[in-house]
């Protein structure tokens, strides 16, 4: 068996016993634990959702407030942000040496020319902030819209 | 300072015996898995034993996690309690067992033995399945860091994934989805507000965390927890907390590199001194907001609205009781212990002693303490002591309980906020600042040759 479907297998086994241990090892086990030990008895006044001890009003799952919607349309935009500085971040190094190729990158620093060296590797960094200001863009909007208001 | 110093004698004592018991068990379990019993076969059967030792080893982490959860959360319940009774001026947990140093263990045979109550008109599907969703990711989240944190450790097949951080941060995304399960399927109020309070908060202080986390990767080039672990040997001055790497220039310096080592890292001259210190200016910044963005991801305070007592009786859990309530528990305590591993690896240097080896081999008597651990016979022949990942992993340890014990001390200390602030400080505070910083360490780390 080669390493890579050893690894593969290793964190599928992972995975499954995530899932098992709270499943099998402890919920399964207390329910055969009460219902062997013959503790689990409801009834309805002991199945009452807990209200601070009143009798529960009305339905439980009301409407909640559109806010949240708000705040979670903000994430995604922030988050496929991230999503694209990752690749970015990881590309951003090697910028100067596919475009003028290795060599001609070693040769900059041997003969010391770092300003050319300087004015190759900046093409990253201003990249990803004009990327960035875009976004700033769209959250100053929506701070002065009044979104990251919670009244 | 503390009116009751005995309890300080108490809770050191405390902590020593458990993490010595803990680890004691849990590493003699991976010894008679993964090694032992793969040396033995291979002495009975040859080798044919090949295929059934790479099974071993490769499930030696596995069923090393499966017995490590579940105590080390009993002893993070028991050293908050205690800590919090010693920071408050109250007597903890003091009967059960010596010193009370088997409370949590009872507590654990009693949540077993509660009846498990699903209330009228829940989902009863839903509500079993949402402790399992919150539990899982705490399980297979932690994979890549186990790489990083048992410093790659020759003789086990511990899985590192290439991506790294980003598995753990999208397994860390995951139990979201089990609070507001939890909340929606219990058929009460207060769960609801509690779920969707958790959701709206995960996700404010999702972005700062992981543009801090991002910063360092930066820095680092790569999202290979391993990697980034191994760039940071070498003492303090390599670790990203200080700069991620900024300051190599200068411990290559002083490890007697001299003037011309500054010149290789700092080649702008002036202008490279200037965004070194603006590195690790920026590096600490993020170090804080990923602390910040940490302790509102796992709901703890300030930032435990989801479950305020006093508000929402006790949020998405409300209604459980039993087990099911006993793993919302363990997984909060182990997504607690997570948190503290991913700063050990990505800010304080993993298994790295903060001591420099220039320094530390200089001191007499410490390479002829580790010449001496690595000829012994625990060491050279049963292979209990692995004299490259001892050391290391006691610091690993220390550093990781030692931000446990930090954030007991912040739950200690501070008040909780309250909802609107809190969404404000996320939005119009940590995000800006994350940005700025992460602008800041875009443009500075082109000056400066970092981990080189």
């Amino acid at each position: 068996m080669d390493q890579s479907s050893l690894q593969l297998g290793q964190i599928f086994l992972f995975v499954a016993v995530g899932f098992a241990l709270p499943a099998l090892g402890m919920i399964l086990l207390a329910w055969v634990l009460q219902l062997a030990l013959g503790y689990h008895r409801p009834n309805a006044i002991k199945n009452q959702p807990y209200e601070c001890g009143m009798k529960p009003m009305q339905e439980a799952l009301v409407q909640f407030d559109v806010r949240y919607y708000l705040y979670a349309i903000l994430f995604i935009l922030f988050d496929i942000e991230i999503i694209f500085i990752i690749p970015w971040l990881l590309a951003t190094d090697s910028i100067p040496r596919l475009l003028i190729g290795p060599d001609a990158v070693n040769q900059l620093i041997a003969t010391g020319q770092m300003a050319e060296l300087m004015k190759l590797k900046m093409i990253g960094p201003i990249e990803i902030s004009m990327f960035l200001v875009i976004l700033v863009v769209g959250l100053v909007y929506a701070w002065k819209k009044g979104a990251l208001e919670w009244e | 300072m503390f009116s009751n110093g005995d309890e300080i004698f108490k809770i050191s004592r405390l902590t020593i015996v458990w993490l010595a018991g803990i680890f004691t068990i849990v590493w003699m379990v991976c010894w008679a898995l993964g090694i032992a019993l793969p040396m033995l076969l291979t002495q009975q059967l040859g080798d044919k034993a090949a295929l059934t030792n790479e099974i071993l080893r490769a499930a030696t982490p596995v069923i090393a996690i499966l017995v490590f959860i579940p105590i080390n959360a009993m002893f993070m319940v028991l050293i908050e309690r205690r800590a919090l009774a010693l920071w408050t001026v109250r007597k903890g947990p003091n009967r059960v067992g010596p010193d009370g140093n088997f409370q949590t263990a009872a507590d654990a045979v009693k949540l077993l033995l509660k009846e498990d109550i699903t209330p009228t008109g829940a989902d009863a599907v839903m509500h079993t399945f949402a402790p399992i969703l919150f539990f899982a990711p705490s399980v297979f989240g932690a994979v890549p860091l186990l790489a990083a944190v048992t410093n790659n450790h020759p003789l086990f097949r511990v899985l590192n994934l290439p991506t790294g951080i980003f598995f753990v941060l999208a397994a860390g995304a995951l139990p979201v989805v089990a609070l507001v399960m939890a909340g929606w399927a219990s058929n009460n109020k207060y769960s609801l507000v509690g779920g969707l309070r958790s959701a709206a908060q995960a996700i404010s202080y999702e972005i700062p965390l992981v543009l801090s986390l991002i910063t360092v990767c930066l820095m680092a080039g790569t999202l290979d927890l391993v990697k980034i672990t191994e760039q940071q040997a070498g003492g303090i001055l390599n670790w990203n907390l200080l700069g991620g790497g900024a300051l190599t220039g200068l411990n290559n310096a002083l490890a007697g590199g001299g003037a011309k080592a500054l010149a290789t890292s700092y080649f702008m001259g002036p202008i490279s001194y200037v965004c070194a210190g603006l590195l690790v200016i920026s590096l600490i910044i993020s170090f804080w907001l990923y602390l910040t963005g940490a302790c509102a991801e796992i709901n703890r305070i300030p930032f435990d609205l989801p479950e305020a007592e006093s508000e929402l009786v006790s949020g998405y859990n409300t209604e459980y009781s039993g087990m099911k309530f006993a793993i919302f528990f363990l997984a909060e305590f182990t997504n607690l212990f997570i948190v503290s591993s991913i700063t050990t690896v990505m800010f304080l240097g993993g298994g790295d002693n903060p001591i420099p080896p220039y320094i530390l081999n200089n001191i007499p008597g410490i390479p002829q303490m580790v010449a001496a651990i690595r000829d012994s016979y625990f060491c050279s022949t049963l292979h209990i002591i692995n004299p490259e990942t001892f050391f290391a992993t006691l610091w690993v340890i220390a550093k990781v309980y030692g931000l446990v014990i930090f954030a007991v001390l912040i739950r200690g200390t501070l008040p909780r906020f309250r909802i609107d602030q809190l969404m404000a400080f996320g939005w119009k505070r940590l995000i800006p600042l994350s940005l700025i910083v992460f602008i800041i360490v875009v443009f500075a780390r082109e000056f400066v040759i970092c981990h080189g």
